[in-house]
């Protein structure tokens, strides 16, 4: 380090006030008589002002208060985990069937057969379950998504949800 | 400076004959315009209140309009610097009345400080030092921010931080470097 960057220093830490007792007294002492000593004082308080200045917008990356990075937490930097995809079907499939239980994924068919469609999911979910989606006898066969016929109207998703579960050995399919 | 009054190089400030013992007014402000906002900043750095440095300010060119006749032209600069910097010690050896009174008037209307401090800085110059600051690595960034936003010591940031306390001093030593040199280009 330079003496010209030593003398900027020890202004900046003088301006900032972190210099000990002794250190004070003799770098105080230097500014009654040195002007050069002076004038690096006043480039150090002009920074530090200006600093000062600058808190409220200036964006500063928050390394402190930012996530701590963990080498191999990230998902970039995990290994592909190895799953059954079929697990993560059946998990899905189970997750959507709580949801219908729950009344939590509701059936669009409006806004005033809200109650009539969480009751006619689980129904749904009843009837695929024991395997009985034909009887249609607990249903309410006025609604819109029921066929015409009368037979509960499976929707999609489920059927496609069954469809695999029947190619993973699932016991509970029965159809 | 012959339109503030000032004579050439080697004699006398105030450009009158060796009979006159004070300067001119005209001459003063002339000085005060050249050099009054250096030693603005200069003794706010001394002092760390900007009232206090603007008081001090005052009195350092009422000093000059007494006695800165006798001072040479060339180093009238440093004859500001070092009765200005005097002035200061004298005004903090009397801490302990002027930091009460300071707190009275704080209390009572802290705007005033802040208008000091405003008043030393552009504000084409805050947005060049944040600008500045955005360019430093982040780690000297955060050094930045936690002691001059913030106001932690150096010690504080070293636990927060986790590093001994000579790498704070470091990085903050390299910050200031760069936004110096930065700060100084124009």
């Amino acid at each position: 380090m330079s003496s010209y960057d030593d003398l900027n220093w020890q202004a900046q830490q003088y301006v900032l006030g972190e210099m000990s007792a002794e250190e004070l007294a003799a770098f105080e002492s230097r500014l009654a008589d040195d002007e050069a000593a002076c004038e690096a004082v006043v480039a150090a308080s002009a920074l530090v002002l200006a600093l000062q200045a600058a808190v409220p917008d200036t964006s500063v990356p928050r390394l402190v208060e930012s996530e701590p990075v963990c080498l191999g937490s990230a998902p970039s930097e995990r290994p592909p985990e190895r799953r059954n995809p079929w697990m993560s079907v059946a998990a899905l499939t189970m997750s959507l069937a709580a949801l219908l239980c729950l009344g939590l994924v509701q059936v669009p068919t409006g806004p005033s057969m809200a109650s009539r469609d969480t009751v006619d999911a689980a129904a749904l979910v009843s009837l695929w379950h024991t395997g009985m989606v034909d009887d249609a006898e607990d249903v309410d066969d006025s609604e819109d998504a029921l066929d015409p016929a009368g037979s509960v109207a499976v929707p999609g998703w489920m059927l496609a949800a069954v469809s695999i579960e029947a190619g993973a050995n699932d016991p509970v399919q029965e159809n | 400076m012959s339109e503030g009054g000032g004579p050439a190089t080697g004699q006398p400030v105030g450009g009158q004959s060796a009979g006159d013992e004070r300067l001119t007014s005209e001459c003063v402000r002339a000085l005060y315009e050249v050099h009054g906002h250096a030693l603005l900043v200069f003794l706010t750095g001394v002092l760390r209140d900007a009232e206090l440095a603007q008081d001090v300010c005052q009195m350092t060119f009422q000093r000059l309009l007494e006695v800165g006749h006798g001072a040479r032209l060339e180093s009238i600069r440093g004859w500001l610097f070092k009765v200005g910097f005097h002035e200061a010690l004298a005004c903090r050896r009397k801490a302990a009345r002027f930091e009460k009174v300071k707190r009275q008037v704080a209390g009572a209307d802290e705007a005033g400080l802040e208008t000091g401090l405003v008043e030393l800085v552009r504000a084409e110059d805050v947005t060049r030092i944040r600008e500045l600051v955005t360019r430093l690595p982040p780690e000297q960034q955060a050094v930045v921010r936690m002691r001059m936003h913030e106001g932690k010591t150096f010690a504080t940031i070293a636990d927060e931080q986790g590093v001994p306390i000579g790498t704070v001093l470091t990085r903050m030593r390299l910050a200031l470097e760069k936004l110096q040199k930065w700060y100084g280009r124009d």
